[in-house]
This record gives C-alpha cells, sequence and structure tokens, in this order.
C-alpha cells in the first residue's frame, strides 16, 4: 500500500474505467481507486482512513444519482482529515452557481470540462498533486519523478535548513 | 514491535552501567581507583552503549552525561554521592561550573559561527546562487558536470552545513536527473558524487565537520590553526575527490553525454544581502590568517553571529534553524572528555594498557580502524565523542610520540579523519541518508562506493603518516 491515495468517482462505468487509465502514470507513488457512487466511496475513504492511508487527491464527477459530486466534495472539505486533500470536479454538467459555492466554501481546486483530454487531465492531477506533496510530505523528493520534479526540487531546496536541522 | 526493541536495548543501555557502578570498587582492574573514577567509568559504558544502541536520540544521551555528572561527581552533587562511604577513597570532585562550561565550550561557539553563516547565506540565496555560477563553466559534458558537482559540493560543505549543501545541490541536480532514463548508471553516478563530496569535504577545515572541531577541543590551545589545518585536510580531501571522480566515471558509466543545465540564478542585491556576503567572505579570510591579526578560530566564529543578528539578517525565528541538537551532542561529549581527563582516569587507563609494547603504528592503526567503522553505523560526532578522550590519553603513554605537540596532533586528525570516512550505508551519514531518499540510488551503491573511498582515504591517511614519520 502507498502511503496516498487517489480517488475517482463516476457513476458511468466506462468514464470510471477511463480516468482510471489516464492516471496509471501516477500508480507508482499513489494507490488509484475508482468508486461508482459516493456511498461506495464513502465507506472505501474510511476503511483507507483506518488503514493510515491519506486522501491526496479526489476526482468527482458531478451529476450522480445520490448526490451531486460539489455538495460532497464541500461535504468532505469540513472534515479536517481531508481538508488538505486536493479536489477536482470533473464534469459537464455544473451550473455556475454551485461551482462558484464550491470554490467559495474551499471545496474545489480545479474544474475539468467533460469531455476531457488525456493529458490536460493528466497535467491538472500532476500540479494538484504536487501541492499536495509539497504541503503535506517532509521526504517529498521520491515524489519528484512522477510529479512537477523542478517544482519540488525547488521547495525542498528552500527547506535546506529546517531539513538539516532535523537529520 | 519497535516500541518493544527500544526499551529492550534502553534497558540492556543502563543496566550494564548499573552493575559497574553496583560492584565493588576494587573489583575494576585499575590501581587507585577512586569512587569518582569508578563512577565515571560507569557514565562512560552508558554513554557508550546508548550512542551506539540509540534507544533514544544522540542529543539526549548527551544532556544526560552532564545531568549524571552534575549529580553524581560535580562538587553540588546529591549529598549522597559527595561524601565517603567506606574505605574507598572517594577522589576529588569535579567542579560542576567546569560542567555546564561545555555548553559554553569555544567549539560550541565555533559551531554556533558556522550555523549563523549557513543560515544568512541560504537565506539570501548566496550559497544557491554561487552554486549556480560556479556550476556554470564546467559546461554540460556528464564527467565535467559531475565534477564541477563535487568541487562545489566539498567546497560548500567545508564551511556550511554537509546536510544543508547536499539538499541544495540535489535539488539543482534532480530535475536533470528525472527526465534522463530510468535507470541509467550515470545519473547515478552524478547522485552519488554529492554525498561523497558532502562528506569529504567536511575533511577540510575546522568546522567542516564536528568531529574535526572535536579533535581541536583535545589539542593543545593554539597547536593547530584554522590554516594549518587545512594545509592538512585540503590536499587530502582533493586527491580523495579526484580518486571519487575516476571511480564513479568506471562504476557508473553514462549512456548520454550531455546534459541539459539549466542554470539560472541572480544574486540579491538588497542591503543585508551585501551584508551576508561581505561578513561571510570576510569571516572565512579571518578564520585564514590568524597569524596576522592574532584572533583564532574560536573569537572570529562569534564575529558573524553578532554582525548578522544586529542587523536583522538573522531574527528570532531564524535562531531556530540552529542545530542545537548537533550543539548539544558535542556539549555532551565535552563534558564526557573533561570527566575523564580532570579525574585522571584517562591517563590511569592510559598507563594500565600497554601501548608502548603494542607499537605505534598498531596503536595509529587500530584506533583509525575502530573510529572508521564504527562511524559507517552510528554518528559520526558520537563516534568522535567516545574515541577522541581515548585517543588523546593513549597518545600521551606513547613513547615516540613524547616530547612534543606532533604526535599527539597527528592522531587526532588522523581519528578525525578516519570518522569522516565512514560512509557506506544510509545511516551513515545525514548527506548519505539525503540522497538515498530521492530515490535514485540503492543502499548498494552507497555500499561499493562508501568502501572504496573509506578504503582508499584510509590507505592515504597510513601512507601520509608514513612520508611524514
Amino acid at each position: 500500500m502507498n502511503k496516498y491515495l487517489i480517488l475517482c468517482i463516476d457513476d458511468e462505468r466506462e468514464v470510471l474505467e477511463s480516468v482510471l487509465t489516464d492516471l496509471t502514470m501516477f500508480e507508482q507513488q499513489f494507490d488509484i481507486e475508482g468508486c461508482e457512487s459516493v456511498a461506495e466511496a464513502q465507506t472505501f475513504l474510511t476503511q483507507q482512513l483506518e488503514a493510515g492511508q491519506a486522501l491526496a487527491l479526489i476526482l468527482c464527477d458531478h451529476m450522480m444519482p445520490d448526490i451531486q459530486g460539489v455538495d460532497f466534495l464541500i461535504e468532505l472539505n469540513q472534515q479536517a482529515c481531508f481538508q488538505p486533500t486536493k479536489k477536482i470536479l470533473l464534469t459537464g454538467q455544473a451550473g455556475l452557481e454551485a461551482t462558484i459555492e464550491a470554490v467559495n466554501l474551499g471545496g474545489l481546486d480545479c474544474y475539468i470540462a467533460k469531455p476531457w483530454q488525456a493529458g490536460q487531465l493528466q497535467q491538472h492531477v500532476k500540479h494538484h498533486l504536487t501541492q499536495y506533496i509539497i504541503e503535506q510530505e517532509a521526504d517529498m523528493m521520491p515524489y519528484a519523478p512522477v510529479l512537477e520534479t523542478q517544482t519540488i526540487a525547488d521547495a525542498w531546496q528552500q527547506r535546506r535548513l529546517e531539513i538539516a536541522a532535523q537529520s | 514491535m519497535p516500541e518493544r526493541s527500544t526499551l529492550l536495548k534502553a534497558i540492556f543501555c543502563t543496566g550494564i552501567p548499573l552493575l559497574i557502578l553496583a560492584m565493588p570498587t576494587s573489583w575494576i582492574p585499575l590501581p587507585e581507583l577512586t569512587l569518582v573514577q569508578h563512577r565515571i567509568i560507569a557514565i562512560f559504558v552508558m554513554a557508550a552503549l546508548l550512542w551506539i544502541l540509540e534507544p533514544v536520540p544522540v542529543f539526549a544521551t548527551s544532556l544526560l552525561i552532564i545531568t549524571l555528572e552534575v549529580v553524581m561527581i560535580s562538587d553540588q552533587g546529591w549529598q549522597g554521592f559527595t561524601h565517603t562511604q567506606g574505605n574507598v577513597p572517594l577522589g576529588e570532585l569535579l567542579p560542576y561550573q567546569s560542567i555546564f562550561a561545555s555548553f559554553s565550550s569555544p567549539i560550541i561557539i565555533l559551531f554556533m559561527g558556522g550555523f549563523a553563516l549557513a543560515i544568512a547565506a541560504s537565506k539570501y540565496e548566496l550559497d544557491t546562487n554561487l552554486a549556480r555560477v560556479l556550476l556554470k563553466p564546467f559546461g554540460n559534458h556528464i564527467h565535467a558536470v559531475m565534477l564541477g558537482l563535487m568541487l562545489i559540493t566539498a567546497v560548500f560543505s567545508m564551511f556550511m552545513s554537509n546536510t544543508a549543501t547536499t539538499v541544495m545541490m540535489l535539488a539543482i541536480l534532480s530535475p536533470i536527473i528525472a527526465t534522463a532514463p530510468q535507470g541509467d548508471l550515470g545519473s547515478k553516478g552524478l547522485v552519488l558524487s554529492i554525498p561523497i563530496a558532502a562528506n569529504t569535504g567536511g575533511i577540510a577545515t575546522p568546522i567542516g565537520t564536528p568531529p574535526n572541531a572535536i579533535a581541536l577541543q583535545y589539542l593543545p590551545e593554539g597547536s593547530v590553526t584554522f590554516l594549518e589545518w587545512m594545509m592538512i585536510g585540503l590536499p587530502f580531501v582533493i586527491i580523495q575527490l579526484a580518486i571519487a571522480w575516476v571511480l564513479l566515471k568506471l562504476l557508473y558509466p553514462a549512456k548520454t553525454a550531455r546534459l541539459p543545465l539549466a542554470l539560472t540564478g541572480q544574486f540579491l542585491r538588497s542591503p543585508k544581502a551585501y551584508i551576508v556576503y561581505v561578513t561571510f567572505a570576510t569571516t572565512i579570510l579571518l578564520w585564514l590568517t590568524t597569524q596576522l591579526h592574532g584572533m583564532n578560530a574560536y573569537v572570529v566564529a562569534i564575529i558573524p553571529l553578532a554582525v548578522f543578528t544586529l542587523t536583522g539578517v538573522i531574527n528570532k525565528q531564524d535562531l531556530k534553524l540552529i542545530n542545537w541538537d548537533v550543539l548539544w551532542l558535542v556539549a555532551g561529549g565535552i563534558a564526557m572528555g573533561m570527566a575523564l581527563d580532570a579525574s585522571g582516569l584517562a591517563v590511569k587507563i592510559a598507563n594500565n594498557i600497554d601501548f608502548a609494547s603494542m607499537g605505534t603504528w598498531l596503536v595509529i592503526v587500530s584506533l583509525s580502524l575502530i573510529c572508521y567503522m564504527m562511524a559507517n553505523f552510528m554518528s559520526n560526532t558520537a563516534t568522535a565523542n567516545l574515541i577522541m578522550p581515548i585517543a588523546a590519553a593513549v597518545a600521551m603513554t606513547i613513547p615516540a610520540f613524547a616530547g612534543s605537540d606532533t604526535g599527539l596532533t597527528s592522531l587526532l586528525m588522523i581519528v578525525a579523519f578516519s570518522s569522516s570516512l565512514g560512509m557506506i550505508l544510509p545511516v551513515s551519514t545525514p548527506p548519505n541518508a539525503l540522497a538515498y531518499s530521492t530515490g535514485f540510488i540503492e543502499t548498494k551503491d552507497l555500499l561499493k562506493t562508501g568502501l572504496l573511498i573509506g578504503g582508499t582515504g584510509l590507505g592515504l591517511i597510513y601512507l601520509g603518516l608514513w612520508l611524514w614519520f
């Protein structure tokens, strides 16, 4: 088990599969999981949390039968353990108001419109994972090769005195 | 379960010294042993076990040494310890002030000065900008870049912390490495060159690494100046780096000869930045010119500290970046050495082991080998803390060393050098640990290069000694 988890939620099986395929480049350093409903995701997250795995990034569809993606992300953001998690909404249908609300409540880091390009999705995910690792992980260098290497190297260099004081 | 093994280690590390403490003084095979000396033996054994097995952090052990010394063997200690019971002489209690003085020993000030330079340099980006500027002339051929990286890393770690230098250089290097094909040996060689150069570079100056300063602590005042240390240390470092460079080229041949180095950097031009540049240069200059102005390395070291705090270059927050754990670790070693020396125990032990008949060479080589081996598995500073007082006492009993300080100086410098050569594992030194944490290299890489570099280093030391005497 990796230390960090990437979770994708989409009620359409094929869409979910395609998102997961696009993210395989991160699987060396992150566990990547897919859920077909928010309920399933919640159970899964509780279980992973107990196992000591942190949620680094969540990619969530908006229009789903039980709950809207935006609302779920806002709800997640209100729990301390998921506050640092990078939250991405992947949708073609979210209304402007719902999106604004999500951004204002801190529940949304990024909005990707469907249909998406693999390269664009990967770039957004890479960027937000990089930010997450810099904010959360002291031992960040092992993540540098798969993420934005220069950014992580610079952040590490910035912290060189703290690192020296701690080792 | 890690907690259980820690507990077992802690029990072992305190149990053995307690047994030593509990046994009658007459059981210890040293003549006319006093109670104070008996207690110091127990404290020393405990310190050695705790530093080697590390059930508690090494700096905590240091603090424990100082605490036990003031309680058990000082003139202001616990009543039960300051009065004789039975017929064993108590011996002379140590003044408590001199035990506490280890916290403010000149060595500690020397290191604070070094930390102040490092903090100021990195806060005002002097180190990173200088590194980029200096790296540029080496071009972009992989072997030239490696040479550049090694020279810059080594020079920086002579005056700054080896660890901070390693982070800085690895951060410059890793974006290039990350774009190289996976498993390219050349990349590994580049990453390895940095911890090797950082570990090696520290040898060149008294402030390069704590073991050097600890060696100075046991030498008569003024017997080795900053410059004199460098005149021996620097050639050694240069030869070692040259060997390491050739070895890395041979062991890690690169597939791609060219490296796309993107070296951009702008020196800061604020008044405070200029204060940092000038103070940094002046301090190093003053360190090198003791003969001209009379101020020794310790006195010079406090000057940058005063300049930086007065000008606001180093503020209250930055003070927290001083490696207090290193200072405490060194202070504990000083207190240990002081107790061994002031109680007469060190000389008593040295006199009772027949070093003279072992031959000068055997003594030197075994001390340096013990030191080298310990340093591979534990903190170099803790190693020096343990071995240096013993080496200093042994030196006094070697007939070939009698009559001059040269023998003592060479022995202690050899011990200091040897402790910096221990670099075969990720845990051997912080630079190794950091390079390993990047994920670009494996333990076997460190093992292979560490053994070779350590071997040539030890060989070089003995060769130098043989040519000298």
